[in-house]
């Protein structure tokens, strides 16, 4: 079976690299990363991931904008994407109903075993 | 004749008798004396009582008694003789009437006795029986009309001398005949004589001199007389009296009118007395009509008899002649006529001055008058009342002044207390405003601590998500490093943890702010709060005995935070009480001062209570007693945040049988 394609749009660079390993050590997912919001719409294209790890705060472009031109690109509609952000508290998330604009949510930080977890219930929603 | 006059009066209550007449026979013989005695036996007319003197002393002791009509006396006496007895015996007698007896020798010495004041004289021997009766008879009678005129001319005199008026006698030319003593005074004259011939145009100015002569001319003209006519006379010298004259006609014993005689009475004094007494009236009349007070003067019957102008115009009259004779109810309302009736009636029998009465009365110009009344009663010279004198003030300006005067002292006193109440209002709208200011100044203080909050959120989670991440990692990596290596990861992972909630709870502090108001069932919300709890109660094996009434009243509340502070105050309580404590829950209905309805939720745990030092910082952000690790020093903080947004409040303080008590109080 093909390993999970999942691009993380994050410029926490340190984390991205953490997570990478994390998530390709549990051997299911080949994780790409790219730590500049603008190119993350490039990046995606040329990837063509089946998850965006979506970060909200971001120096160059936010987590929305990108949202948005993610959205708008017709080679990415069957790509699912979640936001992973520490821009609000677990309780904000579960007052809307754990979606943040519509798309599912984590909130940083998080261990490696609730990540996995989640992205399985989103890949396989 | 004085016994004839007796003898009449007698002969009334008897029998006509003839007139007594009591002799005294002076007479030294004996013979002579029983022979006169005997011609006098038979008196005619009259009845002689005769007594004999032999001498002039004896004759004087018999007068003495005064028993004696008539002296016969014989002027030779052993005692006296001649002209002399007659004398002495007239002397001692000076109005007995005498008839000397003489003898045929000495008819001269009794005819001087004659001119010297005896009646008569007979010759002795010549006289017969009737002469003697008649000559007594005739003697007594003359002598008593003598005397009689004396008496008269004596009354005349008199008058004319000492009486203080001027009494006249005028020919009819106006001249003075006679005048008394007290007009020869006035003119100046030495003697009344003085002022015979004379007329007023000597003694008195022309001007007075022709009046008073066209009076009497008119007098004599007509007859009439000029009775009490009072005049100024100017006297030749320019003195001025005032006199009351009254000027008759002087009529000869024929009825004609011979000339004229008055009396003036100098009045001058009276005249004075009148003018001062004028004056007097005239200044008090001038003094009650200028005064404003109304004087009046009224007659049992409630009539005016006088009143000064202030009562005409207070009657829209204008003359006090107008209101005279009239009553109180030609002019006032009858109603309040009737009452100054009813006064002036308990004046008028009770005898008790009504002073300083006050009463109000509507006018006709349609407000409220008022006077201020006085009235005594009005007595006679015998004491009876006759009627009532009154003074009437009218104090309807004071009145009016000092109504508006309360008046303005009300609404003074009104404004002072509305002031007041401002005052107390703006005083307790700047204590609230002083309030607000403080919660404003905590709600900056924790809205600061949101935005910080939220701001430091992110910078810290993304190191904390690295951290975490590289953990986990490593934790995997070094499976085979051993157990110390495994330990360490993990108490850095829960580290990482604390700092996360650390986080939250921050973040949860900050999202305090808004409220999803919903009605709920205080009751549902404490059970939900309990079972979020359960575990941590379960942990401790903590009893839990709840009190919550069943009619507590639904209230809008924002659920969720409400569910967020009873849980904190859950945990709290937790915290502080060892293994198997007590936590108490209590719910109660109750009333706000406000008069709105309210439910207080207390929680009570018996665990060691709360250090008196931290009671006051105990809602501080960040401030805790927990041990570091266990507690963010926020959950208090959020609680107070969420029910001062309630508008509702948190007490926290120590229960006297120990531990501490919560107590949530939110309104309807």
């Amino acid at each position: 079976m093909d390993k999970r394609r999942i691009l993380m749009v994050d410029d926490e660079v340190g984390f991205t690299h953490l997570v990478k390993l994390n998530l390709e050590k549990d051997g299911r997912y080949e994780v790409r990363i790219e730590n500049h919001g603008a190119k993350a719409a490039e990046t995606a294209r040329e990837f063509l991931p089946d998850l965006i790890l979506l970060d909200i705060i971001m120096p160059d472009k936010d987590g929305g904008e990108v949202l948005a031109e993610l959205q708008q690109e017709a080679s990415l509609r069957g790509t699912r994407i979640m936001f992973l952000t520490a821009t609000v508290s677990i309780k904000g998330v579960e007052e809307h109903n754990g979606t943040i604009r519509g798309m599912p949510f984590i909130a940083k930080p998080v261990e490696p075993k609730k990540l996995i977890k989640r992205i399985e219930e989103v890949l396989k929603a | 004749m004085i016994v004839a006059e007796r003898e009449t009066q007698r002969a009334g209550a008897e029998m006509p008798a003839r007139p007594r007449v009591r002799v005294l026979l002076v007479e030294d013989s004996l013979a002579d004396a029983r022979l006169t005695e005997l011609s006098l036996t038979d008196g005619g007319v009259c009845q002689f009582e005769t007594h004999v003197a032999r001498t002039l002393a004896e004759a004087l002791k018999t007068l003495d008694d005064g028993q004696v009509d008539v002296v016969l006396l014989d002027l030779g006496l052993p005692d006296s003789f001649g002209l002399e007895t007659f004398q002495r015996l007239h002397a001692a007698a000076p109005e007995l009437p005498v008839i000397v007896l003489s003898g045929q020798t000495d008819e001269e010495l009794a005819v001087r006795a004659v001119q010297e004041g005896a009646q008569d004289y007979l010759t002795k021997g010549r006289a017969d029986s009737d002469m003697l009766a008649r000559a007594i008879r005739y003697a007594v009678e003359r002598q008593r009309i003598e005397l009689a005129l004396e008496r008269e001319r004596e009354l005349f005199r008199t008058l004319m001398e000492h009486i203080p008026d001027s009494i006249y006698f005028k020919d009819i030319q106006s001249r003075f005949l006679r005048i008394s003593s007290a007009q020869a005074k006035l003119f100046g004259f030495k003697s009344t004589e003085e002022a015979v011939g004379k007329t007023d145009f000597d003694v008195f100015a022309k001007e007075h001199a022709q009046a008073s002569f066209e009076d009497e001319q008119q007098v004599i003209r007509t007859g009439n007389p000029l009775l009490a006519k009072i005049e100024p006379e100017r006297l030749a010298d320019g003195r001025l009296r005032w006199a009351l004259t009254t000027k008759m006609p002087f009529r000869s014993k024929q009825g004609y009118i011979v000339g004229t005689f008055g009396i003036s009475k100098d009045i001058t004094q009276i005249k004075l007395m009148e003018e001062v007494l004028e004056s007097e009236r005239n200044m008090l009349r001038s003094l009650i009509d200028a005064l404003p007070d109304h004087i009046y003067i009224k007659d049992a019957s409630g009539r005016f008899l006088l009143c000064n102008n202030a009562v005409a115009r207070f009657f829209g009259l204008d003359s006090p002649e107008d209101v005279v004779g009239k009553s109180d109810f030609d002019f006032l309302p009858k109603g309040l006529a009737q009452q100054f009736e009813r006064e002036e009636r308990v004046l008028l029998h009770g005898d008790t001055p009504s002073v300083n009465r006050e009463t109000g009365f509507a006018n006709h110009d349609g407000r409220t008058h008022w006077v201020i009344t006085t009235k005594v009663a009005l007595r006679d010279r015998h004491g009876h009342v006759t009627g009532l004198v009154g003074i009437n003030r009218d104090i309807s300006e004071r009145k009016w002044n000092e109504e508006q005067l309360s008046r303005l002292n009300l609404d003074l006193a009104r404004s002072q207390r509305e002031l007041l109440a401002t005052y107390e209002s703006l005083k307790q709208a700047n204590e609230e405003l002083k309030a607000t200011q403080m919660k404003l100044i905590q709600a900056e203080k924790l809205e600061s601590v949101g935005r910080l909050a939220a701001g430091v959120a992110h910078e810290v989670k993304n190191p904390l998500a690295t951290l975490l991440m590289g953990l986990d990692y490593l934790a995997e990596s070094c499976k085979s490093g051993g157990e110390e290596v495994a330990m360490t990861i993990a108490q850095m992972q829960e580290a990482i943890k604390r700092a996360d909630a650390i986080i939250h709870g921050l973040l949860d502090f900050s999202a305090s702010g808004q409220l999803e108001m919903a009605e709920a069932s205080l009751t549902s919300v404490v059970e939900q709060s309990l079972l979020l709890v359960y575990h941590d109660l379960l942990q401790k094996r903590i009893h839990v005995v709840k009190r919550l009434a069943p009619d507590l009243p639904r209230l809008r509340i924002d659920r969720q935070k409400v569910e967020q502070v009873l849980i904190n105050l859950f945990t709290n309580a937790i915290a502080a009480m060892p293994l198997n404590g007590e936590l108490r829950i209590t719910a109660a209905p109750g009333t706000g001062s406000d008069g709105r309805a309210k439910v207080m939720v207390s929680v009570e745990d018996n665990g060691p209570g709360i250090p008196s030092e931290v009671l006051p910082k105990i809602f501080d952000p960040f401030f805790s007693t927990k041990p570091t690790g266990m507690g963010q020093g926020l959950g208090l903080a959020v609680a107070h945040n969420i029910l001062d947004m309630h508008g509702g409040k948190i007490e926290i303080m120590n229960r006297p049988e120990g531990g501490a008590c919560a107590i949530v109080t939110l309104y309807a």
